[in-house]
C-alpha cells in the first residue's frame, strides 16, 4: 500500500510537547490520525517511598499551569488517609486559590493561546498568528488578557507568597492565612476581571456569528461527559460528587463518591502514546469514551453558582437545544463562562468575614492506608490516589489526569477534522492550524498526564527517507 | 536606576536550577536599586513589571554550546510559543514594544548545564559557571549604573 504520512511536530501553543501523525491511504484520503505524547515525567513512580504528607508540596511540580489543582487533590487524599477535614476558613482560602488557578489557566488558554485563531483567522501568516500578532492588532485586548492572568496569579501570590508552585496547601487545610490588606487588594481587581472576561465572551459570540459554517463544521464528536456537581446538580469545582451523562444528555451515573472512581473508570494503555485511554467502565473501551473539562462540566451541570455565569450558562445550553453541546470549538465558550463564574465566586469568598480567620488548618495522623483526592482542575476532573504502609510511606500512587481522560476524544477530533480538510499531500497551512486548533480546544497539558517511567508499552517505528518502514521496536505490548 | 534580576528554572532538575542559583547569589550582594526574583518559568504578565525597569537581566540554564553567554534580547529572535512552558524572553520584549511602546534594556544570561536529571545539586562544572556568571552580571549592573 502506498501510504503517505504528514507530520505536524511540535504542535505549537499547547503545554508540553506532542506530535500528530496523519496517515493517508492509496486514494489520498485520511486513513488514521494520531496525537502522540512523547514526554513522560514519572511522578507516580519516583514519589513511591515518600511520606504522603509531602505530596501536596511535591505534586504541584508536575505542572506550572495547574499546580494548585494537584496540591488540592493531593491534600484531599491526605485528609482521607488522616480522616480529617479542614476548618471552614481553611477550605475558604483553598477554594479561593483553586478558583485563581482556574482563572489563570483559562485566561492563558483563551487570550494567549487561542485568541490568535479567532482574531487573526486560521489562514493568517503563521509567523504572526500568535500573541504578538494579537498585541499588534488588538493591543487593548492583549493587555487585558495579560492583566487577567496577573490578577489570578496575584491570588496565589497574596495567599502563599508565590505565583507558581504555591506552598501552603497541606493535608488539613492551609498554612498561610489571608491578611486583610491582601483581601482588599484582591477585591479591587474584581470589576476589571469581570469586564475582561465578558469581552472575551462577546468576542467568541461575534466570531460564531461571523463564521457559522466554520464553527458548525469544526468538530462535533459525540461522547459521554464527566464532571463534579453538588447534591442538587450545581457545578462544583472544588468538592463535588461525580456525574456522568451520555451523548444524549441523560444522566447515567450521579453522586458517585470520587474515592470509588476505579469502579467507574478503567484505563487502557496504547502502544503509540505514553497517555493511557481511560473509559467509563460499564460501557467498555469503545462505548465508554468520555470527555472532561470545561465543555464537559457545563454539559453535566444543571446550573451555575453565580448570576452572571448562570446567564451565560443559559446561552450555552441553548446551543445544544436540549442535548449536550458536542462541538469541540465550544470548549472556548465553556472556559470563559467558567472564568466568569470563578471570578464571581472569588468575590463572594473575599466578602466572607471568615476568610481572614487564622483557624485554617486541622492536625492529624495516618488513620487509614488509602486515600483519594479529587477536584476539578482547569482541564478536567483530577484524581490523586495514594496507598501507604503503616508509617505513612507511599507504596502506590495513581494520578488520573484530565488530559489523559480527554486523550481518546482528542484523537477522534483530530481524525474528524483531518478527514474534512486534508486530501493528498497538499495541505494548506490553515488546515494544519485547524487540526492544531482542535487540540488546543482541549488545552492539553501533556507534562502532567504522562505516566511512570519504564511501564508504558512503547512502539517505535523507524522510517527511511522514502517513508518506508525499516524497523519496528516494541516494548510491553 | 531600577534593575530587575530574575533567575528561573527548576531546582529539582539539577543544573536546570542554575538561573535560580545565580539570582540567589546576586541577592546576597544587596546591590542598591536591584530587585531579585526567582521563578520556575517566565510568564506573560511579567511584561507589566518589566516596563518600569531600566535594566532587566534574566538568568537561565542552557543546553547550548557556550559555557556562559550574556546577550541583549532582540525582538522576534525566537519563535513565539506563547505558553508558560515555552514563553521566551523575546516574546516579553515584543509585548513590551507593542503594548507599551517600550524597548526593554533586557539581557539573557545563559549558563550551560551538564546534568538535567532529578536532583537538587548543581554539577561541579555548572556550579563554577554560576559563580563566573554572577561576577559578569555584577559587572554589567555596575557598568550600567555608571552610564546612568
Amino acid at each position: 500500500m502506498d501510504e503517505k504520512k504528514i507530520t505536524i511536530n511540535p504542535v505549537t501553543r499547547i503545554e508540553g510537547h506532542a506530535k500528530i501523525t496523519i496517515q493517508l491511504g492509496d486514494d489520498d484520503t485520511v486513513r488514521e490520525a494520531r496525537f502522540h505524547v512523547n514526554e513522560f515525567r514519572g511522578f507516580e513512580k519516583f514519589c513511591e517511598g515518600r511520606l504522603f504528607t509531602e505530596m501536596p508540596n511535591i505534586t504541584p511540580r508536575i505542572c506550572g499551569i495547574c499546580p494548585v489543582s494537584h496540591a488540592v487533590s493531593s491534600a484531599k487524599a491526605g485528609e482521607m488517609i488522616m480522616r480529617i477535614s479542614p476548618p471552614y476558613a481553611g477550605n475558604l482560602i483553598r477554594r479561593l486559590i483553586h478558583l485563581g488557578q482556574i482563572i489563570s489557566s483559562h485566561a492563558l488558554s483563551f487570550f494567549h493561546l487561542s485568541s490568535p485563531d479567532l482574531l487573526l483567522g486560521w489562514d493568517y501568516d503563521p509567523a504572526q498568528r500568535n500573541i504578538l500578532g494579537v498585541a499588534e492588532k488588538y493591543p487593548d485586548l492583549a493587555k487585558r488578557g495579560i492583566r487577567l492572568r496577573k490578577f489570578s496569579q496575584e491570588i496565589s501570590e497574596r495567599i502563599t507568597g508565590k505565583k507558581i508552585h504555591a506552598v501552603g496547601i497541606v493535608a488539613g487545610g492551609m498554612t498561610t492565612p489571608l491578611t486583610e490588606e491582601n483581601r482588599q487588594a484582591l477585591l479591587a481587581w474584581i470589576p476589571e476581571a469581570l469586564e475582561t472576561t465578558r469581552m472575551g465572551i462577546d468576542l467568541f459570540k461575534r466570531y460564531c456569528d461571523d463564521h457559522q459554517n466554520e464553527v458548525a463544521n469544526f468538530d462535533a464528536c459525540e461522547s459521554l461527559y464527566l464532571g463534579t456537581v453538588t447534591p442538587d446538580g450545581e457545578l462544583e469545582l472544588y468538592d463535588g460528587k461525580l456525574r456522568f451523562i451520555d451523548a444524549n444528555g441523560k444522566i447515567i451515573a450521579d453522586q458517585l463518591e470520587p474515592a470509588n472512581y476505579l469502579e467507574y473508570i478503567a484505563e487502557k494503555p496504547v502502544a503509540w502514546s505514553y497517555l493511557k485511554y481511560p473509559y467509563y467502565k460499564p460501557l467498555g473501551p469503545e462505548g465508554g469514551i468520555y470527555r472532561v473539562g470545561p465543555l464537559a462540566r457545563l454539559n453535566i451541570a444543571d446550573r451555575m453558582k453565580t448570576p452572571l455565569a448562570q446567564k451565560e450558562f443559559g446561552f450555552f445550553k441553548s446551543i445544544g437545544r436540549g442535548r449536550p453541546v458536542h462541538g469541540t470549538f465550544y470548549f472556548h465558550l465553556a472556559r470563559l463562562i467558567e472564568t466568569l463564574g470563578a471570578i464571581e465566586q472569588a468575590e463572594m469568598i473575599l466578602m466572607d468575614p471568615q476568610v481572614t480567620s487564622l483557624e485554617i488548618c486541622a492536625k492529624g495522623v495516618r488513620n487509614q492506608a488509602e486515600g483519594v483526592g479529587c477536584s476539578e482542575s482547569p482541564r478536567g476532573t483530577l484524581f490523586h490516589h495514594y496507598q501507604t504502609d503503616d508509617d505513612g510511606i507511599l507504596t502506590r500512587i495513581n494520578l488520573l489526569i484530565a488530559t489523559g481522560q480527554n486523550n481518546p476524544s482528542m484523537n477522534r477530533s483530530v481524525l474528524e477534522i483531518a478527514r474534512k480538510l486534508i486530501r493528498g499531500r497538499q495541505v494548506a497551512q490553515g488546515a494544519l492550524n485547524r487540526i492544531e486548533g482542535a487540540i488546543r480546544c482541549y488545552d492539553p497539558c501533556l507534562s502532567c498526564s504522562t505516566h511512570s517511567i519504564g511501564t508504558m508499552p512503547i512502539l517505535m517505528e523507524i522510517l527511511d527517507a522514502q517513508g518506508n518502514l525499516i524497523n519496528r521496536i516494541e516494548r510491553g505490548l | 536606576m531600577k534593575t530587575l534580576v530574575i533567575g528561573y528554572g527548576n531546582v529539582t532538575r539539577s543544573d536546570d536550577g542554575a538561573g535560580i542559583r545565580i539570582a540567589e547569589q546576586i541577592a546576597l550582594k544587596n546591590l542598591a536599586g536591584v530587585e531579585v526574583r526567582t521563578l520556575q518559568q517566565l510568564h506573560v504578565e511579567l511584561v507589566e513589571d518589566f516596563v518600569g525597569q531600566d535594566l532587566i537581566i534574566l538568568a537561565d540554564a542552557s543546553s547550548g554550546s557556550s559555557e556562559i553567554s550574556i546577550k541583549p534580547v532582540r525582538l522576534g529572535e525566537e519563535a513565539c510559543m506563547a505558553s508558560t512552558h515555552h514563553l521566551g524572553a523575546g516574546v516579553l520584549a515584543g509585548l513590551a514594544a507593542k503594548l507599551y511602546s517600550k524597548n526593554l534594556n533586557l539581557y539573557l544570561c545563559a549558563v550551560r548545564g551538564e546534568n538535567f536529571d532529578f536532583g537538587m545539586n548543581l554539577s561541579p562544572a555548572t556550579a563554577r559557571r554560576v559563580d563566573a556568571a554572577v561576577k559578569e552580571i555584577t559587572k554589567l549592573i555596575e557598568r550600567s549604573l555608571s552610564h546612568a
